[in-house]
């Protein structure tokens, strides 16, 4: 034990021996960089530059070369931790992640286009990125946007094919159908060209921070249960603020309570932790402008329960309009219409700037928070999306005249729960939402103008997989769909009642069936519960 | 595969409930939802069907080692060459075990 503690100390003298005399033979140049400028910051300097020596150009080598939203730079951060033995504390990491966003960050703009990944939406369906390179060496194993969420040099980008083949040396072997380091190079250069480290858009937001406090109003949906509106009220804490949030659904129940800490990353990244009652909920939100908040929330426990929500800060001096039930209007009749915002009591017909043919024949507010309108639509007004104008009034969100319903669409098209509960893996839910399309102008379903009407009611069942001739029926095992569209896994671990060894695993259709107008329509999607997913983070 | 016969009658049960002449249903991961691989050997979510389970690895735990220590899928089970040494430390058989896997935070 002598023996190996005195071996030790021999290396650690041996190792600061090297490290001074490094440090002697670096250029002048470079130290007077390190002590002129704080490299990201105090913090980083601390943690990272023992590792990250200062460059040639005066930069943190790859630290400052580099950015990501601070669910990247967690998992950087905890891969150091992992794998480079750094020993920091929880406060020393949250200090960093909170650094590392805010000078080396994603601008919003950015941030926008991968809110789908930073939020973890479960079965979201990415499209394929336009390039054949990429598709064949990245998205075989993780999401498009693991990498969309970064922004790197040249150099960073080659240095991320390496990366991978040292971490996960397998890659030769699992991607043997390519030639998986000749397809990493042609990415590189996609990736190099279109998610470059500099941007416009980030110098202009670099610095920026929006200050959420004060009360605002809440318009959300959570599939299976419809729309809420809710109100909330955020307060500055000591390390960002703590909300207070009550929601009620227009379908539903009394309202529901929920408190929560947030923090704000890079000046406009809110990531918000919520109980409401023993539940656990997470959120992600962006501040897209002094008055408006964007974001999704999750179940801790249950990915798969979900839902996404706008905030419009209160004012007090004219007519906003945030949710219509139904946002779509039909053509040739008079519409009811419920109209939800606030000051609503101020407002007048000729305030609303309509489309041709549409015309506003009654409108009755009931509280400042909600109106009760009747809004005749023409058989000639044009079938189309479209805003609603007006300097006395702010309308948000875009609504449409349409025809008639003539298809239904589910979303998620594939749905994939996951088995859980038994040990430590968390089941996955899935929330199934039939949505009514019009065929729109050319009157073709499938085509680019077809119009989105919204979530309909529908009657849900799970056929097999195939429909027809099916081998084995799965549906009896794999869990339950109920009747507004929420599907249960079952937990890990095998079924004895089975056939084979097998859990409780399989695949199934789903059916929607929803009567629209005195016309019944059907869809269908797939359906697997499939095995947990041990890596639990943002894919 | 259409080389490979079954010898004994699990074997037939399986290539009755398997169609090996099958064309794949989906290509690559664009058609699958985000998180779910597409390295179908023989696939973690599904098979290489894309869309059923009837060649994976059932039930999932009594491979999930030859998954973890050839770092297989490493978005979607720990890989024990680099990251995660000790994920298993606590489960030597998944068999009797897996319920003390847990999930990893890279």
């Amino acid at each position: 034990m002598v023996k190996q503690k005195l071996g030790s100390l021999i290396v650690i003298v041996g190792f600061l021996s090297i490290m001074s005399a490094c440090v002697e033979q670096s250029p002048t140049g470079h130290s007077e960089k390190k002590t002129a400028n704080v490299h990201v910051s105090k913090q980083v300097e601390k943690s990272c530059i023992s590792c990250h020596a200062v460059d040639q150009e005066g930069k943190l080598e790859r630290i400052e070369s580099v950015r990501k939203s601070p669910e990247g730079w967690a998992q950087t951060i905890a891969r150091m931790e992992r794998i480079h033995g750094l020993k920091i504390t929880d406060k020393e990491r949250e200090q960093l992640v909170v650094d590392l966003s805010k000078e080396r960050g994603l601008a919003p703009e950015e941030a926008e286009k991968v809110q789908y990944w930073l939020a973890n939406k479960p079965s979201y369906l990415e499209a394929n990125p336009p390039n054949e390179s990429v598709v064949k060496s990245c998205i075989g194993c993780h999401a498009a946007g693991r990498f969309e969420a970064q922004r790197r040099t040249e150099e960073e980008w080659k240095n991320l094919k390496d990366f991978h083949l040292v971490m996960y040396p397998s890659i030769y072997l699992n991607h043997r159908h390519t030639d998986w380091p000749e397809e990493a190079d042609k990415a590189i250069e996609y990736l190099a060209k279109n998610y470059g480290v500099e941007s416009k858009v980030w110098d202009q937001w670099k610095g920026n921070e929006y200050d959420v406090s004060g009360k605002w109003k809440v318009v959300g949906f959570q599939g299976t249960k419809g729309f809420y509106l809710g109100e909330s009220e955020f307060t500055k804490s000591n390390d960002g603020y703590t909300e207070k949030k009550s929601i009620k659904f227009l379908k539903g129940q009394g309202p529901q309570e929920l408190s929560g800490n947030m923090k704000i990353y890079t000046g406009y990244m809110l990531r918000s932790h919520y109980m409401q009652g023993k539940k656990k909920i997470n959120g992600s939100y962006n501040v897209t402008s002094e008055n408006l908040i964007k974001g999704d929330w999750s179940y801790k426990e249950d990915l798969g329960i979900t839902g996404e929500e706008t905030y419009y800060k209160v004012q007090n001096e004219k007519p906003e309009i945030f949710h219509s039930e139904p946002r779509a209007w039909k053509k040739g009749t008079t519409n009811k219409v419920n109209l939800y915002g606030m000051n609503l009591k101020k407002l007048k017909t000729e305030d609303l700037e309509l489309p041709k043919g549409v015309e506003v024949t009654k409108l009755t507010a009931t509280s400042d928070e909600q109106i009760e309108a009747e809004i005749k639509v023409s058989k000639n007004s044009e079938t189309d999306t479209f805003l609603v104008n007006g300097d006395k009034v702010a309308v948000h969100g875009k609504f449409t005249l349409y025809d008639k319903a003539d298809y239904l669409k589910i979303e998620p098209s594939y749905g994939v729960s996951r088995m859980g509960d038994a040990g430590p893996m968390d089941k996955v839910s899935i929330q199934y939402v039939a949505y009514a399309y019009s065929n729109g102008k050319d009157g073709k379903s499938e085509t680019k103008d077809d119009l989105k009407l919204g979530p309909v009611e529908a009657e849900w069942s799970l056929l097999t997989y195939p429909e027809k001739n099916a081998k084995r029926d799965d549906r009896p095992y794999i869990g339950k769909l109920d009747k507004n569209g929420l599907y249960t896994p079952k937990e890990e671990g095998v079924n004895k009642d089975r056939t084979f060894v097998q859990e409780n695993v399989g695949s199934a259709t789903v059916t929607a069936k929803s009567i629209i107008d005195g016309e019944t329509l059907t869809t269908k999607s797939h359906h697997i519960t499939t095995v947990p997913d041990y890596v639990n983070n943002i894919h | 595969m259409k080389h490979l016969k079954s010898l004994n009658w699990k074997g037939k049960m399986i290539e009755q409930t398997v169609d090996l002449e099958k064309e794949p249903e989906v290509q690559g991961l664009a058609l699958l939802p985000m998180g779910c691989t597409s390295l179908f050997d023989p696939g973690w979510e599904t098979d290489f069907s894309g869309t059923s389970l009837e060649g994976v690895c059932q039930p999932h735990y009594r491979d999930i080692y030859g998954c973890y220590g050839d770092c297989w899928w490493a978005a979607q089970v720990p890989d024990g060459l680099t990251n995660y040494g000790s994920w298993a430390d606590e489960c030597p058989v998944a068999a009797n075990d897996w319920r003390k896997l847990k999930y990893v935070k890279p």
